[in-house]
């Protein structure tokens, strides 16, 4: 009788954390992949191996992840090791091969793009039309950089055309609200780089019609507008700089903003706190050194730039802001030695690589 | 019983367990923060004030649409330059005449035949009354496919020359006596060996070599022809063909011709060592580094600017150096118009550039350091300049002071080049004026548009822009060339500001170019520098309008001439134009017509 009152009890209990308790970190890891926050499904995934270390489908969950998150390098050794560990699965093998696509394989990808055309309903076709998109678009413009357009050679490479028959395909298979946020902001970066800029800034107001919070979008629907409306600009990057506070991209985009429209003090005030997180990020610290520049504080900018040119002697941007620097401190021929280097280094960036 | 009571407390564990676990697992209360406003454009700027300037274009006779032939749809580069102003006193009656560029268009059985649109000379009435005497002055004739001027007297016979600019031929008109005490222009560029059968644009006035006659410096663009004429596809989707872009030519050397003592003239350029590196769009000759020599800075589409000081006579280029040459990141812009002066109140000139989509317009900040080692900053983000966008393509500009502080403002006229923009650009885009304030102890630039007027609310095809007072009131006027649309004249009606006009004059008609006036009030300075060339394929206004506020008092006015010597003169009276003459101290008060 004991014995049965505790199995109940015991029973009872198990059923009430299985379904009332705290759910899982796999479950949570599901959740968050659902709504596309593939950083947090991450974290999930590594504490629930950390408790778990030989669940071999949690790690081919978290290569998958990683992969999702942009992160290629951590996806191929997840990948790897859950390879040494289980062999080359069907699935392993699947993986390996979005990997490859977003790795830049547009062979592959081309192959896959059709596969997804035919199965369209598989729920395999989802994983391989976000690969075949994602890595076009990357290839093409880093997610939080302003957007170059397309030359016409670049309009012709059949990943751009795959990445666009893959985003129309995408939209077919009637994607969750989720999936059709992404959609629309991936084919509104897709639009702006290849001079569809009014259907871009309309897939973005879409999308943050149906997800307000969505960063990505709210961030690009205020990039996109750099041109013709800087101000919006500036007052969408500012509300996001307040709700993301810990979104580096973000802060620097509002400080280059700011710093735009004339508003040095308040880039000051947001490159300085970004340099405290961030001490060797060279983005803001040269941007930094800019600002001091336009306030004619040459004297501050000039230590900046030695230390940051001592790390990259070569970086172009660093030295025409070393010329510009020293010139305002009347240095004019070591201005003139950055100068130089910085066209040297200009015509070997433009030089085709063997 | 029992068992069922056991059971039942069972039970009871378990819906305690239940709920237990529910309330000490239930995550805690989460304040979800009010969605994010979506991005709307922000409305702008209500200005119930006056506007800065008002339209008087209707009814002034001044009916005028240059062209550029865009309706053969060749989509030639040659159609996206368009036409130029030129203010220009023709016939010495103290009104501002009004000289516009015609343009062209294509003709043929193929549409690839140039055909000249006729420029045209509108004489000044008064009273916002013009008349056109393009027969009466002798400028009816078939014309080249035209966009420029330039103007000066480069024969210093007192009267004021033009050149006009274009495809295949560069044309010098001197003005001489006509019928009845009237001036008619003869043009004299071929018997005066002003030969160019290259792409001129912009050109500027001044004497380079120190010899007290005028020079031509000359830009030249790309080498399209219709045997170079590439098809090139537009830069939106579904686009299929649209202007190209400068960089699929060439550019062309530009050119400079010295003047042999009114008697002919000489290019000299390669001795001075130009180079065919530069889409030559803009050029202003000015002091621009204190040496009381004229400079010439260049605005290159696609291409390094230039800058060349005048050391002793050679030019030499300098714009890498003392950083004009591009934008800040060092790379080079698509530039087009151009102008200088001194807007930080420092005496010294600085460098304005109006560039093309994506690229902010540049302002150089003259660093003040003595030559060689003269500098320049680029201050565009830091003026507040970059704050109207980047979407626009701006062409003829010019400082001007609009509201009377006594601080220079500045105008822009606007337009694509191609056809169908991306990005969030638009073929006519709106004229830009600035205000020049300060903050935080710096100066820089307030987008004004709205207080502008309505012109400033219509979108146009900008191009080129003269600056001059038409109506001698002491405020700067504007004349606005739109392609394939009316030229537009605006007269400038804000500010109710003090001010003296001057217009300097070397012995024996000497040129000025490269001179430096110098007003002084109670507790500052405010200086100009006498220009050729400037803004976009237009000619401005040669007097020098100073604005002050009412309570400040003019003590006394430098002019540093071009060829060294310094002259000052005293206690000129307000609201009046005054001849500032080499050599003369008593100022002549200059007859100023409404």
């Amino acid at each position: 009788m004991a014995i049965a009152l505790l199995l109940i009890l015991g029973g009872g209990a198990y059923l009430a954390v299985r379904h009332f308790g705290p759910p899982s970190e796999l479950d949570l890891a599901e959740k968050a992949i659902e709504r596309r926050d593939f950083k947090a499904a991450r974290e999930h995934i590594e504490k629930h191996r950390a408790a778990n270390p030989n669940d071999w489908d949690a790690l081919l969950l978290a290569a998958r992840t990683a992969r999702r998150n942009d992160d290629l390098p951590a996806a191929a050794k997840l990948l790897g090791e859950y390879k040494r560990a289980v062999g080359v699965s069907d699935a392993a093998r699947f993986e390996s091969e979005l990997l490859a696509i977003q790795l830049g394989d547009s062979n592959v990808a081309s192959k896959r793009l059709a596969s997804c055309r035919e199965n369209l309903d598989d729920s395999d076709a989802a994983l391989g039309l976000e690969a075949i998109i994602v890595a076009t678009l990357n290839t093409l413009a880093a997610p939080y950089s302003v957007h170059d357009p397309l030359n016409q050679e670049q309009e012709k490479l059949p990943a751009v055309r795959d990445a666009r028959a893959a985003i129309d395909l995408w939209f077919q298979r009637g994607p969750s609200s989720a999936d059709r946020v992404q959609g629309l902001v991936w084919r509104a970066r897709l639009r702006e780089i290849a001079g569809g800029h009014v259907g871009a800034i309309a897939d973005l107001d879409n999308a943050l019609s149906l997800e307000p919070d969505h960063l990505h979008a709210r961030f690009l629907a205020g990039l996109f507008r750099r041109q013709e409306a800087p101000d919006e600009t500036r007052r969408q990057l500012e509300a996001l700089t307040t709700r993301f506070p810990d979104e580096l991209q973000i802060a620097f985009a509002y400080a280059i903003v700011l710093r735009d429209q004339g508003r040095l003090t308040e880039s000051t005030n947001v490159l300085d706190r970004l340099i405290e997180r961030s001490p060797t990020n060279a983005g803001p610290i040269l941007l930094r050194a800019s600002v001091s520049m336009d306030l004619g504080n040459a004297s501050e900018a000039e230590p900046i730039l030695r230390k940051a040119l001592a790390s990259a002697p070569n970086q172009p941007d660093i030295l025409v802001a070393m010329g510009r620097c020293l010139r305002h401190l009347g240095k004019f021929e070591e201005a003139s030695q950055y100068q130089e280097a910085f066209l040297k280094a200009e015509r070997e960036r433009q030089e085709p690589k063997k | 019983m029992k068992a069922r009571l056991r059971l039942g407390s069972v039970l009871s564990l378990v819906v305690v367990a239940i709920v237990a676990v529910r309330v000490l697992t239930r995550p805690a209360p989460v304040v979800e923060p009010e969605p994010l406003a979506n991005p709307t454009p922000t409305p702008p700027p209500v200005y119930d004030g006056p506007p800065w300037f008002e339209d008087r274009t209707a009814g002034s006779g001044v009916n005028f649409v240059p062209h550029n032939g865009e309706e053969a749809d060749q989509f030639t580069i040659l159609e996206s330059l368009g036409s130029g102003i030129a203010l220009i006193d023709y016939d010495g009656d103290g009104r501002l005449d009004i000289l516009g560029g015609g343009g062209g268009r294509f003709g043929g059985p193929k549409n690839t035949q140039l055909i000249g649109e006729p420029c045209k000379l509108f004489r000044n009435l008064g009273q916002w009354k013009f008349q056109d005497v393009t027969a009466n002055v002798g400028l009816e004739r078939d014309w080249h496919y035209n966009h420029g001027f330039a103007v000066a007297d480069f024969d210093r016979d007192g009267w004021p020359d033009f050149v006009v600019t274009g495809y295949g031929e560069l044309l010098l008109f001197r003005n001489v006596p006509g019928p009845n005490g009237q001036r008619r222009f003869e043009e004299v560029s071929k018997s005066l060996k002003l030969l160019d059968a290259s792409w001129s644009t912009s050109a500027g006035w001044g004497d380079v070599n120190g010899d007290g006659w005028p020079d031509l410096y000359v830009c030249h663009y790309v080498d399209w022809s219709f045997e170079n004429n590439p098809s090139c596809t537009g830069y939106k989707i579904g686009i299929p063909r649209d202007v190209c872009a400068p960089q699929r030519f060439k550019p062309l050397m530009h050119s400079l011709f010295l003047n042999e003592k009114g008697l002919g003239f000489r290019e000299v350029g390669a001795d001075h060592g130009f180079k065919a590196t530069g889409c030559g769009l803009g050029v202003v000759i000015a002091d621009m580094n204190a040496d009381a020599k004229p400079d010439i800075y260049v605005a290159n589409d696609a291409s390094d600017n230039f800058l060349y000081f005048n050391r002793e006579g050679k030019l030499v280029e300098s714009a890498s150096q003392a950083g004009v040459a591009g934008d800040e990141s060092g790379r080079y812009n698509g530039s087009m118009g151009t102008d200088v002066a001194d807007y930080d109140g420092v005496g010294r000139a600085s460098i304005w550039v109006t560039n093309f989509q994506a690229e902010p317009h540049a302002l150089y900040r003259n660093l003040g350091h003595a030559a060689p080692k003269e500098a320049f900053d680029h201050q565009s983000r830091a003026a507040g300049i970059a704050s109207i966008g980047t979407h626009l393509v701006g062409f003829g500009t010019a400082f001007l002071d609009a509201d009377g502080d006594g601080w220079n403002d500045i105008v822009v006229s606007h337009g694509h080049v191609i056809r169908n923009p991306n990005l969030g650009s638009t073929f006519r885009q709106k004229p830009v004026l600035f205000r020049n304030v300060s903050r935080n102890g710096r100066r820089v630039f307030e987008d004004v548009s709205a207080r502008g007027g309505d012109y400033f609310r219509k979108p146009e095809l900008g191009r080129g822009l003269a600056v001059g007072d038409l109506d001698n009131d002491g405020r700067s006027d504007l004349v606005v060339s739109h392609t394939n649309a009316p030229v537009a004249l605006l007269r400038g009606s804000f500010g109710e500001s003090s001010w003296i006009g001057v217009r300097l004059k070397g012995k024996g008609h000497r040129d000025v170019v490269g001179s430096t006036v110098v007003l002084e009030l109670g507790n500052r300075k405010l200086t100009q520098f006498a220009k050729g060339g400037g803004s976009y394929l237009s000619a401005n206004d040669d007097r020098h309008l100073f604005r002050f506020d009412p309570s400040e008092k003019p003590s006394r006015i430098t002019v540093k001439w071009s060829w060294g010597a310094t002259q000052t003169w005293e206690s000129l009276t307000p609201s009046a134009y005054w001849e500032l003459r080499e050599g003369v101290n008593e100022a002549l008060k200059l007859a100023t017509p409404n």
